[in-house]
């Protein structure tokens, strides 16, 4: 009979127990047992947070600059600036801890970037399009890849090419050449890919 | 309340098993959904309330109506003592029911949308589970033998949580 209390009811209740008696309470049945594991991801694991950051016509005497929030993991994604390959760097201003993730397989410059959260700890991060570097005499041409680095591989992986007229659309899109949280454009990606 | 209550208006409640209970509206008013059909005029004469049983029904009321008398925390800032007091000492008798009334109770509240009396149920419940361990909680809520966890899914949760069974 206790396993058709709407899951918010339930929530209700454990928010009433000490920690010791919810561990045995969720170990009492089936439908607790999986509402306190799925209250369990729900839970926001930092506190609300706020950063400013100088805006953008005066950071130019910085080296990175600021691209995207991972904000479940509280960090935060860097571009490096003064032209050249891109490269991304993940800082989290709580600790002050600051790392470079590894070169791009294909080195381009202005690409989008993009953040997509997993659960804890795990994120991705997309970078699509972008300028080949121009050899000598050559004009610089689209990059029509998309490439993926995943945490939990610490590597980036070339997921594919999309049609170039696409790669020089997604360039009119984000002319500030960042995309923050991009779900639908990535599923679309994945559909030309 | 009952001073003006042969001219305020009174709404009718119907139980699943079609027993009727005439109350003031502002006890009614109680329940945020049934002050939502009130306001948006799609309560007739007779609210039916198929899935509350007439004994769940007849404790609602009786909550909703001293709750309904008593002055709200809101209406001024020297609100009386003692009336406080006597809203506590009655939450405190009206939840010494049995558990599957206490279920049933919760359920109702939920669905007429009382968020005290949810509060109120809720406390309880945690109230007697507090400090027990999962054979006992099992007891207290009369859990079906097909509810239970298996003893591999048991050992898991135990370790996840070992802090808590040591």
């Amino acid at each position: 009979m206790w396993d058709n209390l709407p899951s918010d009811v339930l929530a209700n209740v454990f928010s009433y127990l000490p920690p010791c008696s919810l561990a045995h309470a969720v170990a009492a049945c089936h439908h607790w047992h999986d509402s306190g594991r799925e209250m369990r991801q729900n839970r926001h694991h930092h506190l609300p947070w706020l950063i400013a950051l100088p805006a953008r016509s005066t950071s130019r005497h910085l080296c990175f600059r600021p691209l995207s929030t991972i904000g479940g993991q509280g960090l935060v994604v860097f571009k490096s600036t003064g032209g050249g390959p891109i490269r991304l760097s993940v800082c989290n201003p709580f600790t002050g801890q600051f790392g470079h993730l590894p070169h791009l397989q294909k080195p381009r410059t202005n690409p989008a970037v993009g953040v997509i959260e997993g659960c804890t700890n795990q994120f991705k991060l997309y970078v699509a399009r972008g300028m080949s570097e121009a050899a000598s005499g050559d004009a610089a041409s689209y990059k029509p890849t998309l490439e993926m680095f995943d945490i939990k591989r610490n590597k980036w992986t070339v997921m594919g090419s999309m049609p170039v007229e696409f790669a020089v659309r997604l360039t009119v899109w984000t002319p500030n050449e960042c995309l923050f949280k991009w779900g639908p454009i990535l599923d679309y990606l994945s559909l030309c890919i | 309340m009952s001073t003006s209550s042969s001219s305020s208006k009174k709404i009718v409640l119907k139980s699943a098993d079609n027993e009727t209970f005439e109350i003031d509206e502002i006890v009614a008013l109680e329940s945020q959904a049934i002050k939502n059909m009130i306001e948006d005029e799609c309560a007739d004469n007779v609210i039916p309330l198929g899935n509350i049983d007439s004994k769940t029904l007849s404790k609602i009321i009786e909550y909703c109506k001293k709750h309904a008398e008593s002055p709200k925390k809101d209406d001024n800032a020297d609100i009386d003592e003692k009336a406080v007091e006597d809203l506590k000492s009655f939450d405190a008798e009206f939840a010494k029911v049995d558990m599957p009334l206490i279920q049933d109770i919760l359920m109702a509240a939920n669905f007429l949308n009382i968020d005290n009396l949810i509060g109120l149920m809720c406390r309880t419940i945690a109230d007697r589970i507090k400090g027990k361990t999962p054979e006992e909680i099992r007891k207290i809520l009369n859990i079906n033998k097909n509810d239970l966890l298996s003893p591999e899914q048991e050992a898991k949760a135990r370790e996840e949580n070992s802090w808590a069974f040591d």
